[in-house]
């Protein structure tokens, strides 16, 4: 069973994460909480996201699973106003999703989750951590889309650093300790990202003020971060690429 | 099994040419593969994923490898298009692009032999709406957890291009040594050409040895490995070599072997392409003619001139197509099968049994039909008698003569002398056209009701004024030109044959000799029917122009006597001898 009246921004924000990697999901869903962990196709990337009760206007779900595509939950988007609240409902006899929102209801078929597997999220151990501005790490990505296809991350115990080299230029993003919530590098630690990944991650941020970023050596990056006001929250993965010699 | 484990053999054996080496190396393989992973390895060595007969394609066009390989290793579409055109191996594209590829995995497990042959199974099963998507899906995933010399070998599985030099035969003999000894090739060759499944054949070794054979039977729905023949150069060696032996027409057609139960008839081609969709008019002839439990058969094919009754060279229907255009051709090129060998009949296995049985076992399964016939055959020890049979054959568009040992067993999968082919060796062209006069006519069948479907058609020989004839001429004819005919030709009929008119067959109706047409014609034949150069290159011979065509024009300039001669005839036979090597 699974009813659920939802604000559209907030259903849009988490569609926007999850769909960052993945074209279809599956929702995995709990009495007080819903869950999605997705791999995009090439697993250079991971969501994974719980969003709880509290986020929704109204929740009721057993236990069970539907499988959603996210193109399908745009269109319904597009067809909101600001300040409607969307209502779900799974049909379990045809195995569909009710969407209502405002005096349009869209019968939605659900995709076969028979294939999608729940991803197992690796153990990292990543020695740094800080907490910076979503926007800071927009201009960053702003300043480095002209440049390069690829992006630098690093921390030192000074601060933290945003660099994009291409064949001729470069371009670095400085964030010394004070701009930034919260600083912990014992040791410069550096990986290089696919700018495009990375870009897309953070553009899909819409409610998140500040992230929270772990670091290490040409390791992946994890990314943390809060949805629908402090009711969810979400972790992204990052594979990194290797600098060729 | 790990697949590392695997590809590790496969760049030994890339990395030979002796043959000694490879069933050393696959030997070892097959001892250490579980016996529940041997299916499948045997399958992937061969560069397939199940038995051939199953027919399972990978149905992944060059340009959606490419965009797999592209979206698996992040390299622009248009760098893998380039390597691609400079390596030609898609094997070697996708090992450098994955050295090459700098982005780093979130999650990556060591590909297992399970893996990969499920994925790909995958990728050839996908069907319907957004199955190249799936497809390219299922490849990428492979690809994401493949390091570069497995992807090597993935992609070659998935391009059909194995290129490990392995042939079925050093797998056989791989799998004797392993699980038996060198010694038992043999039975495990028999086996494999029984049941067409190497990977089911090793699976039996691993699980129960030699003994597990036992098993193996004839199935109708599962394809024999095709008997072949050597071939001989004269039909003095041929008699030589099998004394009395059946000497079988030898069709110029396609190979077929007719898998017929109480539900199904499938038709395999000897490389076990289902053929049955493109030959619905086999199907449905033997359906009529067929008239025992099960069976399986062994024929040949062969497009025929509804009107003549000749059989056609076989490209006429070559380019016959599942699905497209099939109706229409059946129309316009019906397709005879000419059967020639029953393998199997109501359920019991003729293999073992001398050629004679199963001749006769034929004999009892098909009533003959105008779609379904038995191969026409002769028995006999005697050169002369031989040398009529092939001559007859190749006036009648055939290929050369099948010689069989009488007391043959069907020999699966392997070539000897208990089957010797005889072919013509010489290849003769005619150049230029003749001109020929109609001298009687054939009632049409068919698309043809109403008019004429074939012409007889004669030379002039002026010795004894008489025309002699040398083809049925029912080809080369438009519509039009067709059922004007009978107007055409009324003034000129006859009730019966005109005196100057020398022919062995009898024409449904005869004309005047007057009307001239230009012909074009393969080649001058040896033909015991027509009575043109009749004993002038042999005995009980005369000649026949082999394939004839209309050219569409009439030779209105020319009276009957100006028609090409016999001797030129004669001549045109001589000169286009030319020895083939």
């Amino acid at each position: 069973m699974f009813s659920a009246k939802i604000r559209s921004e907030v259903l849009k924000e988490i569609t926007d994460v999850i769909s960052t990697l993945v074209d279809e999901a599956k929702f995995n869903l709990a009495a007080d909480s819903l869950t999605v962990r997705a791999v995009d196709p090439a697993h250079v990337a991971m969501v994974d996201m719980t969003i709880g009760k509290d986020a929704f206007e109204d929740f009721k779900a057993d236990e069970g699973e539907l499988g959603l595509d996210l193109d399908k939950i745009k269109e319904v988007l597009r067809l909101a106003r600001a300040g409607d609240v969307i209502s779900l409902e799974h049909d379990e006899d045809r195995n569909r999703l009710v969407v209502r929102v405002g005096n349009i209801t869209r019968h939605m078929a659900l995709v076969d989750t028979a294939g999608m597997s729940d991803p197992k999220v690796p153990n990292l151990d990543l020695p740094a951590k800080l907490v910076v501005r979503t926007d800071e790490l927009r201009q960053g990505i702003k300043a480095s889309e002209s440049v390069s296809d690829h992006i630098a991350l690093l921390a030192t115990p000074d601060g933290f650093e945003m660099v994009s080299e291409g064949d001729a230029d470069s371009v670095r993003l400085d964030l010394p300790k004070d701009l930034l919530d919260e600083l912990q590098s014992k040791e410069k630690v550096r990986s290089l990202f696919p700018l495009d990944y990375f870009s897309n991650m953070v553009k899909a941020l819409s409610s998140a003020k500040t992230v929270t970023i772990f670091l290490g050596n040409d390791y992946p990056v994890r990314i943390e971060f809060g949805l629908a006001g402090d009711a969810g929250n979400a972790t992204f993965l990052l594979a990194p690429r290797i600098e060729s010699e | 099994m790990r697949f590392a484990d695997l590809v590790e053999v496969y760049e030994r054996l890339e990395a030979t040419t002796k043959r000694l080496e490879m069933i050393g190396a696959l030997t070892d393989l097959l001892r250490r593969v579980p016996s529940n992973v041997i299916r499948r390895v045997v399958y992937l060595t061969q560069g397939d994923l199940a038995p051939g007969f199953r027919n399972v394609k990978m149905g992944l066009a060059e340009k959606m490898v490419i965009r797999a390989l592209a979206f698996a290793t992040g390299l622009p579409r248009a760098d893998v298009e380039t390597r691609w055109k400079e390596l030609g191996d898609m094997g070697t594209v996708a090992e450098r692009a994955l050295e090459a590829r700098t982005q780093r995995k979130l999650t990556s497990a060591p590909l297992t032999v399970e893996k990969v042959h499920d994925n790909l199974l995958g990728i050839a099963q996908a069907a319907g709406t957004g199955s190249q998507e799936e497809k390219i899906r299922l490849l990428a995933d492979l690809l994401n957890d493949a390091t570069p010399v497995e992807a090597r070998y993935i992609l070659r599985v998935v391009v059909g291009k194995m290129r490990l030099g392995v042939a079925d035969m050093t797998i056989v003999d791989a799998l004797a040594r392993a699980f038996a000894t060198k010694e038992d090739k043999p039975a495990v060759e028999r086996a494999y050409n029984v049941s067409s499944d190497l990977g089911g054949v090793a699976e039996i070794l691993a699980e129960s040895g030699l003994s597990g054979f036992r098993d193996i039977h004839l199935r109708v729905g599962v394809p024999v490995r095709s008997m072949l023949a050597e071939r001989l150069p004269s039909l003095e060696q041929v008699v030589e070599k099998l004394g009395r032996s059946a000497l079988e027409f030898k069709y110029d057609g396609l190979r077929i072997q007719a898998h017929i139960d109480p539900d199904e008839i499938v038709l395999y081609s000897r490389r076990f392409d289902v053929l049955t969709s493109q030959f619905p008019d086999v199907v449905e002839g033997l359906r009529d003619a067929f008239r025992a439990e099960s069976a399986i058969l062994d024929g040949e094919a062969v497009p025929i001139d509804m009107n003549t009754g000749a059989f056609l060279p076989f490209q006429e229907v070559a380019h016959r197509r599942r699905k497209y255009g099939v109706q229409e051709a059946i129309q316009r090129i019906p397709v005879a099968l000419m059967a020639f060998d029953c393998l199997a009949l109501n359920g019991e296995d003729l293999l073992e049994r001398p050629y004679t049985d199963r001749r006769a076992a034929l004999e009892r399964a098909l009533r003959e039909t105008e779609r379904v016939r038995l191969a026409e055959q002769i028995v006999t020890d005697d050169l002369e008698e031989a040398r009529r049979f092939f001559e007859k054959v190749i006036e009648q568009g055939g290929e050369g003569l099948m010689a069989k040992g009488l007391a043959s067993p069907y020999e699966a999968g392997s070539r000897g002398w208990q089957w010797i082919k005889y072919k013509r060796d010489y290849k003769a062209e005619l150049a230029d056209t003749v001109d020929l006069v109609i001298v009687g006519s054939f009632a049409g069948r068919g698309r043809r009701a109403g008019t004429y479907g074939a012409l007889l058609m004669a030379a002039y020989d002026p010795e004894d004024d008489a025309f002699k004839t040398v083809c049925k001429l029912g080809s080369g004819f438009d519509d039009a030109t067709l059922f004007a005919l009978p107007k055409r030709l009324q003034d000129l009929h006859q009730d019966q044959k005109d005196p100057r008119v020398d022919s062995q067959l009898e024409a449904d109706d005869w004309f005047e000799p007057a009307v001239v047409l230009e012909v074009l014609g393969a080649e001058i034949t040896l033909s015991p029917m027509h009575t043109a150069g009749f004993g002038a290159i042999r005995p009980d011979a005369g000649l026949a122009v082999r394939f004839p065509r209309f050219t569409g024009r009439w030779r209105d300039d020319k009276g009957p006597r100006e028609a090409t001669s016999v001797a030129e005839i004669i001549s045109l036979y001589r000169s286009q001898l030319k020895q083939i090597s």
